[in-house]
């Protein structure tokens, strides 16, 4: 990423984002599957 | 009679036409979301077509390129090994927020004293911008994986703590009353009533934290 910002190779910084944001929102379903196992006592 | 048991069977049939629809909606009784990937659709035409349309790659990627940089890096084991260090160091970094950040939330969600003696040196921390601590982090941890995860830890301690403080201040009154009524002690109220109350404040706090995490860090 660092490398490709230095570069300017914009195509590449984008790539990384979106494999950030994937990431990111991969984790954010395992939180929210987390949360539905252990907050199962909850009423929706 | 006849016409009333027409009308019945009509209703009944109606009902069962209007059941086979919402399965069908729902495909099999569990929710997909259609909406999202329809979205993600539209928005990866608007990009092919404006990124041909604008003509300079360097301003504007196109599209194809962008999905073919993704999948190179994806198979790429380089990025995969510098993609795992990076989730090890947000997943430690969230792990020491947590640590720090739970227990003093607790205490300060439950004692109105101890928050209102913590609560300005709090808020006043975590207004001073990440930036600020790197400096600080590098002579405190020297180079290597210490200051990436002392800022990690750094910008999810608040919010752990101020979600953890909410969790605990929503708990409703009346779970109080009633175990303090069934003779529960101080510790039988945390652990019972308190623990399990601001479980979803907590787990919030836990979530954006492992998000800012993960932002702060790439």
């Amino acid at each position: 990423m660092v490398e490709a910002q230095s570069k300017m190779l914009t195509d590449k910084v984008i790539a990384y984002m979106v494999i950030a944001g994937i990431i990111g929102f991969l984790i954010d379903i395992v939180m929210v599957q987390a949360e539905k196992i252990l907050l199962r006592w909850r009423a929706q | 009679m006849d016409e009333n048991n027409n009308q019945q069977v009509n209703r009944m049939r109606a009902a069962t036409n209007s059941g086979d629809r919402n399965r069908w909606r729902k495909m099999g009784g569990k929710n997909r979301n259609f909406a999202a990937l329809v979205a993600l659709l539209i928005i990866c035409l608007i990009w092919f077509i404006t990124a041909h349309y604008v003509d300079k790659p360097f301003l504007f990627p196109y599209l194809e390129d962008v999905l073919k940089e993704v999948g190179y890096s994806l198979t790429d084991m380089y990025v995969l090994r510098n993609l795992g260090i990076t989730m090890r160091r947000v997943l430690t970094g969230s792990l020491y927020a947590f640590i720090i950040g739970f227990p003093l939330g607790m205490i300060m969600g439950y004692s109105p004293q101890i928050l209102r003696a913590i609560s300005p040196f709090m808020n006043s921390l975590r207004q001073v911008p990440i930036m600020a601590w790197v400096p600080l982090a590098i002579v405190w941890f020297g180079i290597g994986d210490g200051p990436t995860i002392f800022l990690i830890a750094f910008s999810g301690l608040f919010t752990i703590i101020l979600n953890t403080i909410s969790g605990v201040q929503d708990i409703n009154k009346d779970f109080y009353h009633a175990a303090r009524s069934m003779g529960a002690n101080t510790f039988s109220v945390i652990k019972d009533v308190v623990l399990p109350g601001s479980l979803p404040g907590v787990m919030t706090g836990v979530r954006l934290a492992i998000g800012l995490g993960w932002m702060s860090v790439i």
